[in-house]
Formats: C-alpha cells, sequence, structure tokens
C-alpha cells in the first residue's frame, strides 16, 4: 500500500482525468488556465523568517517613533492616526509585492509590508484602548479594536501569517475579557461555554466543509490554537480567583460538546453513525464516550484534531493534536487526588486497557498493513 | 500576497495537491467525481486501523511506565533494596526480551526498547541512591548514555536516538556547572558542547550516507544544527557585545561560531542539500549581524540625540538582512528543488 504523498503533475492529472472521462476535452484549458493561475503559499519557514524579521524591525521603529519623539505617545488620536496611515503603507506594500516578479522586490515588500502592518495595529490598539480607559475595561477595549482591525484587513490584507495571527489575538483578548467576572458575574459559564461551543462549530466548518475557501485557513487554525489555550488555561486553573470572587467553572458542558464532536469526527471519518454501532467501531465509540465520562476535555481535544488532521492531511493539525494528548494525559493523572499507589494502579491499569484495544483491534485485523 | 510571485509556466511544473484541487472545485471547474480521482491518487487511503493501533500502543506503553514510576515513588520505604533493584531489573529483562520478540524492525519492538532505556535511567537512579555512592549526578547520565549506546545503533529508531541526544547534553552540562573553576572556564562549555554535538551530525551524516534509512529524514539534521548554533550563538553575542573584556573562552567560542556557520552554509548548500538547515544556519547568522551593527551604532553615537537615529537605522538594516536571507534562501530553495 503507498503510504506516502505522491508527487503527480498537473499536466498528468488533466491527462488521467480526460482518461477516465471526468472532464471532457472542452473543459481541459479552463482548468489548465486556473492551474497556472494558482499561486502555491511560500514555504513554512519563510513565512516564520518573515515574521521574525517584522517582530525585530518593529520593536526598533517603535524605539525611533517614542525616541524621537515623532508620534506622541499621550495623543489618542496620533497614536490610532499613525496607527491608520501605517496600515494603508502595509496595504499600499502589499498589493506592491503581488504585483512584482523579481524575487529580491517580492521579498522586500512583503517584508517591509508586514513590518508596517504589525506597527499600524500596534499603534491603533494602543490610542483606542487609552481612548476607551474611562468607559470599559482595557482587555475589552483591546479586544474590540483587535476585531476591528482584524475584520477591516482580512480581505484587505491577504498575508496569511497576519490573518492568522490577528484572528488569534482577538479570539485570545476575547476570552481574557470573558472571564472578567466583574462585567458577566451572573451568566459567565454559559457565555464561556457558548463561546466555545460556537468556536467549536466554526472550526469544524472551516476544516470539513467542502467549499471553503483556503482564505479561511488562517482563521481555521487561529480558532484551533484558541480551543487549545481555552482548554490549556482550564485544565491549569481549575478554579479562577478574581480578589474575593472565587469561580468554580464546570468543564462539565465543553466536555460533552468534545464527546459529541469526537464521535462526530469519527462517524464523518467511517462514512455514517450507523457504522459506529456495528463491530468493531462499536468499541472505539463506547470508549469516547468513556473516554468523555473521566471528564478531561484536552484529551479528547486533542483526538479530535488528530482524527480531523489524520483524515485531511493537516499535519499541522495532526502535530498539535499529538502534542495535546500527552500533555493533557499528563495534567489529568498529576491532578488526580489520590495517592502515588492507587494513581500508580490507575496508570498502569488504564495502559494495559489501551494495549487490551490494541489487542482488539488486532484479533479483528484491523491493523494490518496492507 | 505570500505566495510564490512567479507562477510556473508550464502544467508540469505544477505539483498537484489538495489545496490547488479544492480550489478548482471550489471554482465549479472539476465536478466531486473528478475531485475524489484527483485525491485519491494524490493521497494514499487512510488505514486508519493501523493508525489507531500504534496510537493506543504508543499510549498505553507511556501510561504504563509512569504507573511503574510512581509505584516506585510510593513504595520507596517500604522496600527492601534487593526488592527495588530487582524488580527494575526483572521489568527491564522483560522488556528487552519483548523487544526481541517483536523485532525492532516494527514499531512494537522499537517502542519497547525506548522503554528499557527509560528503565535503565530509572535503574541507575535508584543504585545511586540506595548505595550513596556519593557520585555526582553527571555520572548518572553518562553511564546511562554509555550503557544505552548500542541501542541507538541497533533501535533503527529516531525518537529513542533523540532521547539519546538528550541525556548525552544534560550529562555534559551537569558535569561542567559541577567542575567548572571559573567564569572563563565556564564558558567554555558552550563550545564543547557545540563541538560534542558536531561530532554526532559528522556521524549521523555519515550514517546516513552509507544507507542508515531511518536518520535520512531532514529533520534529524534540523535537530542537530539548531543545537549546535545555539551553543555557538551565547559566546559570539558576548564577545561583540563585549570584546574589549572577552577572554578567551569566549574569543575560542566564537571562532568556532563563524567555522560552524560556514561549514553548515557549504555543506548544506552544496554537499548535502538541506533547506531546513540552511534556513536556520542563515536565520543564526542574520541575528548575530543584527548584534555586530547594534554593537557598531552604539559605539557611534554617543550623543543621546544622534541614538535616536540608531533604532532608525537598525529598523531599516533589519528589513534588509532579513530581505535579503529570505531572497537568497528562495533562489536556493527553487535550485534544489529543479535539482
Amino acid at each position: 500500500m503507498q503510504t506516502e504523498t505522491q508527487n503527480i503533475s498537473m499536466q498528468e492529472l488533466l491527462q488521467e482525468w480526460q482518461k477516465a472521462n471526468l472532464i471532457s476535452k472542452a473543459e481541459s484549458p479552463a482548468i489548465a488556465n486556473a492551474g497556472l493561475r494558482y499561486q502555491n503559499p511560500l514555504p513554512l519557514y519563510l513565512r516564520i523568517l518573515i515574521g521574525i524579521g517584522a517582530l525585530f524591525s518593529v520593536n526598533f521603529f517603535m524605539g525611533f517613533f517614542y525616541a524621537a519623539h515623532i508620534i506622541d505617545f499621550n495623543s489618542t488620536t496620533a497614536q490610532m492616526i499613525w496607527g491608520l496611515i501605517f496600515i494603508g503603507l502595509a496595504i499600499l506594500a502589499g498589493s506592491r509585492a503581488k504585483n512584482r516578479n523579481g524575487a529580491v522586490a517580492h521579498s522586500f515588500f512583503i517584508q517591509t509590508s508586514f513590518c508596517a502592518i504589525w506597527l499600524g495595529k500596534l499603534l491603533f490598539v494602543m490610542g483606542f484602548t487609552h481612548m476607551f480607559r474611562q468607559t470599559i475595561a482595557w482587555d475589552q477595549a483591546v479586544t474590540l479594536a483587535l476585531l476591528l482591525l482584524t475584520v477591516a484587513t482580512y480581505f484587505l490584507y491577504p498575508v496569511s501569517i497576519d490573518r492568522f495571527l490577528s484572528s488569534l489575538a482577538t479570539l485570545l483578548f476575547l476570552f481574557m475579557s470573558l472571564i472578567d467576572p466583574v462585567s458577566y458575574s451572573g451568566i459567565l459559564p454559559w457565555i464561556l461555554n457558548l463561546f466555545f461551543l460556537l468556536q467549536l462549530v466554526l472550526a469544524t466548518f472551516l476544516f470539513l466543509h467542502p467549499r471553503v475557501k483556503k482564505v479561511y485557513i488562517p482563521l481555521a487554525y487561529a480558532i484551533i490554537c484558541s480551543l487549545a489555550s481555552i482548554i490549556i488555561y482550564f485544565s491549569l486553573v481549575s478554579h479562577l480567583y478574581y480578589g474575593v470572587h472565587t469561580l468554580n467553572f464546570n468543564l462539565f458542558f465543553i466536555n460533552i460538546l468534545l464527546t459529541i464532536s469526537l464521535t462526530a469526527s469519527m462517524a464523518w471519518v467511517v462514512g455514517d453513525y450507523k457504522t459506529l454501532i456495528k463491530e468493531p467501531l462499536r468499541a472505539i465509540a463506547l470508549g469516547i464516550i468513556l473516554l468523555g465520562a473521566i471528564a478531561q476535555p484536552g484529551i479528547l481535544l486533542g483526538l479530535c484534531f488528530m482524527t480531523v488532521g489524520y483524515a485531511r492531511y493537516e499535519k499541522a493539525l495532526l502535530l498539535l493534536g499529538m502534542i495535546l494528548v500527552p500533555v493533557f494525559l499528563f495534567f489529568y493523572y498529576y491532578n488526580l487526588d489520590l495517592n502515588f499507589l492507587t494513581k500508580s494502579v490507575t496508570l498502569i491499569g488504564s495502559g494495559m486497557l489501551f494495549l487490551a484495544a490494541r489487542a482488539y483491534l488486532s484479533l479483528q485485523k484491523l491493523d494490518q498493513e496492507a | 500576497m505570500d505566495t510564490e510571485n512567479s507562477p510556473p509556466i508550464s502544467l508540469e511544473a505544477i505539483a498537484a495537491n489538495r489545496r490547488l484541487i479544492d480550489d478548482l472545485w471550489s471554482q465549479k471547474l472539476i465536478s466531486t467525481p473528478a475531485k475524489e480521482f484527483a485525491l485519491d491518487r494524490i493521497y494514499p487511503p487512510r488505514n486508519w486501523g493501523l493508525w489507531a493501533s500504534r496510537m493506543l500502543l504508543v499510549l498505553g506503553i507511556t501510561l504504563i511506565l509512569s504507573g511503574m514510576i510512581y509505584f516506585f515513588a510510593f513504595n520507596w520505604n517500604k522496600m527492601t533494596p534487593l526488592m527495588k533493584l530487582g524488580s527494575i531489573q526483572m521489568a527491564l529483562a522483560a522488556i528487552v526480551m519483548a523487544t526481541y520478540f517483536y523485532r525492532l524492525k516494527r514499531l512494537p519492538g522499537q517502542l519497547l526498547l525506548l522503554s528499557a532505556m527509560v528503565l535503565v535511567g530509572v535503574f541507575l537512579a535508584v543504585f545511586g541512591q540506595i548505595y550513596q555512592t556519593g557520585a555526582d549526578a553527571y555520572t548518572l547520565f553518562l553511564v546511562w548514555a554509555l550503557l544505552t549506546l548500542p541501542w541507538v545503533f541497533i533501535s533503527d529508531f529516531s525518537a529513542l536516538w533523540l532521547l539519546w541526544l538528550v541525556i548525552v547534553n544534560l550529562g555534559v552540562i551537569l558535569f561542567w556547572l559541577q567542575t567548572a573553576a571559573d567564569d572563563d572556564q565556564w564558558m567554555m562549555i558552550f563550545s564543547y558542547l557545540a563541538l560534542l554535538n558536531s561530532l554526532f551530525l559528522v556521524v549521523k551524516e555519515y550514517a546516513s550516507h552509507k544507507g542508515l534509512s531511518w536518520l535520512k529524514k531532514s529533520w534529524t539534521t534540523v535537530i542537530l544544527v539548531l543545537p549546535i548554533l545555539g551553543y555557538a550563538f551565547i559566546p559570539t553575542v558576548s564577545y561583540i557585545m563585549d570584546f574589549k573584556h572577552a577572554h578567551a573562552a569566549i574569543a575560542l567560542g566564537t571562532m568556532l561560531a563563524i567555522a560552524v556557520h560556514i561549514v553548515f552554509y557549504l555543506v548544506y548548500r552544496y554537499r548535502l542539500p538541506n533547506i531546513g538547515a540552511l534556513a536556520v544556519t542563515l536565520l543564526s547568522a542574520a541575528s548575530i549581524s543584527m548584534v555586530i551593527l547594534w554593537k557598531i551604532l552604539d559605539m557611534l553615537y554617543n550623543d543621546p540625540f544622534l541614538a535616536i537615529f540608531a533604532y532608525l537605522l537598525m529598523g531599516c538594516a533589519t528589513l534588509g538582512i532579513f530581505t535579503t536571507v529570505i531572497v537568497k534562501l528562495r533562489a536556493i530553495d527553487k535550485e534544489m528543488k529543479g535539482a
């Protein structure tokens, strides 16, 4: 059985489609043209380098503007106007980059525009937060400013790292402002649950719906990271303390949501729900429900990421799942309120259970390499 | 915008992938059966059973090993030395026998050997505590590495090799922390670690050249190049920031860093093309260049007014340096793909 991705050119694929009567000769030119127009994203390591370069330069330029008093950091209007000017320049430099065929000019404009967009966004957020400091809490002001900027620039500034970082920053600040009990003391748990549910639904749609355009991939990954951050936060801090306020947030609802999501993703993998109640998948479905019952949402979330990532060939999602599952397993056993002996027996027992499940798969001949 | 700026001019040069197929399908240029046909052709069908089986095996073994460690922690005071050492040795022997049974060409065998490697460390720690030999902590790590070295050669398993590297590095760091006499000597650790890991890198490249397939993966090179450059970076920055008072260890570390950057560039550019290792090398070089420039500007602009322009110059220079690195890497990547 082939296990690696096959390298096939567009030319070969067109020929194979024609041979299999999946496209007609008349349709070929349009498909070929679309293929020629398609632009592959820059490799990940280059995008990371662009990000690192921009991060360094933003710091230096910020230092310059501060030291030279070019921007009045006490004036909210000045900060916001400068922010908007930089964002405008970034969009301009970005459009220049798009039209440049030479690697030097293209790389320079990408680098410059990326630096300018971060400068602009930083200044705008600073100004905005300062402006509304009397009316709303600072984290809410930051969320609002980031939301405005993300929505405004998502399509105007088509750089995937910026889309990812802006969306993620917005979601994380939104989460920060949601866990502020001064504003939402009574209904806070429900708002948090709703926030999680909405993100889960949106992520599912973005990853699994076949008609979703590639422009939304950065948003999909931002949501994934936000979901993981929420679970990590609640795993680290089981009780939230705010001065005299103590909030016991129950992860029961999130746990149910993730159990349903994992079962649904399994059903999606095998085709339908009916298959799940047949042997041998019945055992897996029961295992998922059992996992939901032990109340460790991180493990469930990690398994969801792994399942979807493996099925959709999304390496980053798969890797994130592979990191999350052992981390949350550690959290789970570490936080068990048991003595070492009971913990040891529980761990060995769970390990045996996993190995028994593997033996079951082997017995059913489901783990055979074709 | 952050896409390749010059799309290929022929269809032969375009590699079909899921994003492209999805793009064609979302534009309604191809039908659903055509999309599925293409995806089946490009991507192998997923063997879920095998995947799930491997996951269960990894998690099962991890949990059992953790459980064993908790068991020792709980019964520590109640167990006699014989029970302590005997039980670990029995577990070790059982795992090694199971490894023999499963064979090292398969994942279960490789994972069992990895577990045996962890148990060797547990055994040495328990041994050291029972007999209170007075030996320093580094001896545990170095003996552990020495005892398990043959397993690295026979295992065909990169995770085991990686764990071994971590053990050796920890052993050397602990050794130095406990024996270094003064600051001057202390800084030598970075050069020694860079040299030691360079030696491992040479052995790794030689072994992969000789046909050890598990060491041929690109990440196995990057995972060694990263710490070497990291170790070389520290004395270099110290030298640049305060070269007037730099002692021999720092100067030596800086010279080593220069050599390492040049060698890595030449080797991974021409001899053993590896874009990941090159990217890391150039990132390190770019960072060192920025530190040099910062130092020069710092010396030139003693006046606070002029110092303002140092920020501006640094910002522009950073853009220039990173643009150059990106342009260079794109050209090399293109060249490597074309080769």
